[in-house]
């Protein structure tokens, strides 16, 4: 979606999916001039099992040349409350299927890190 | 990856740091614990002068678009169990989206949890292999909101 509604979808940070676009990925890592991040998750894994901060080709893990896994650019500016990073969780309850109706709960969790946030280096 | 503390915001991860602290019951005020209700950020990027609105908006159209996205991915689920004249049947689901806010207040969505956790607890592993449950009242009051809320929705009359 993002690929065809470039800006529509400019919520979602740029990405790939492994093993399929290893070469467009492994390219890009090869040509980029700046010190950009990108976030690798295995597309089964929870509770952040198997999350690698990749910025180099070495960086990349051999499971991603074998186990669906998603590549995404790294936010390195998250806002910060008190130098730490949090996510929020939020809620959508979607109902029905035609139509389809959504719901987005106004109330959501903040999670925050254990500690102060620094940008990732080499 | 040096510290998987600071990047990360996974529950799972940061609960197990010496830092962590748990939510109690003082979770509607607090604003020191590692879990809190997006509200409270809410109010305190409000009183440090933010203007929340356009991050609001931002939110609730990132989840009308993902839900559009989605709807092919629903209706194929849906039909592979229930015939399509079966008038009557319902369904519904509780997604679970991670947002991430950046310091341009721009909202990112970064991972959709198709089940997400409706825990209450905080498990920890304890050294003789045991679990020990604590209470956490900042799940429980979002997560038993969300859940009777959702309950009270569907089962609503439905509008044809």
């Amino acid at each position: 979606m993002q690929r065809f509604f470039p800006v529509d979808f400019n919520y979602l940070p740029e990405y790939y999916l492994l093993p399929d676009e290893i070469n467009d990925f492994e390219d890009l890592l090869r040509d980029k001039k700046d010190d950009t991040t990108y976030i690798l998750k295995p597309s089964k894994g929870r509770a952040g099992r198997g999350i690698k901060l990749v910025k180099t080709i070495q960086d990349i893990p051999k499971s991603a040349y074998e186990t669906e896994t998603l590549v995404q650019k790294y936010i390195e500016n998250p806002l910060l409350m008190g130098n730490k990073k949090f996510d929020a969780r939020l809620y959508v309850m979607i109902y029905g299927v035609d139509p389809i109706v959504a719901y987005l709960c106004e109330e959501g969790l903040a999670r925050f890190c254990t500690h102060n946030y620094q940008k990732p280096n080499g | 990856m040096k510290n998987a503390y600071m990047h990360l915001t996974n529950f799972s991860i940061n609960k197990k740091s010496q830092k962590f602290r748990l939510p109690d019951e003082s979770f509607m005020t607090d604003d020191t614990s590692h879990k809190q209700l997006f509200t409270s950020v809410l109010k305190q990027l409000l009183q440090q002068g933010r203007d929340i609105q356009p991050l609001l908006e931002q939110i609730k159209s990132l989840s009308q678009k993902t839900v559009i996205a989605l709807m092919p991915y629903i209706k194929n689920a849906y039909h592979c169990f229930i015939s399509s004249n079966h008038k009557k049947s319902r369904s519904f689901q509780i997604l679970g989206f991670d947002i991430l806010i950046d310091s341009d207040m721009h909202a990112w969505l970064v991972e959709i949890n198709a089940n997400p956790s409706l825990n209450v607890y905080v498990d920890t592993p304890l050294p003789n292999g045991d679990i020990e449950q604590n209470l956490s009242e900042v799940d429980k009051y979002v997560k038993t909101t969300l859940v009777s809320d959702t309950l009270r929705i569907v089962s609503m009359p439905f509008e044809e």
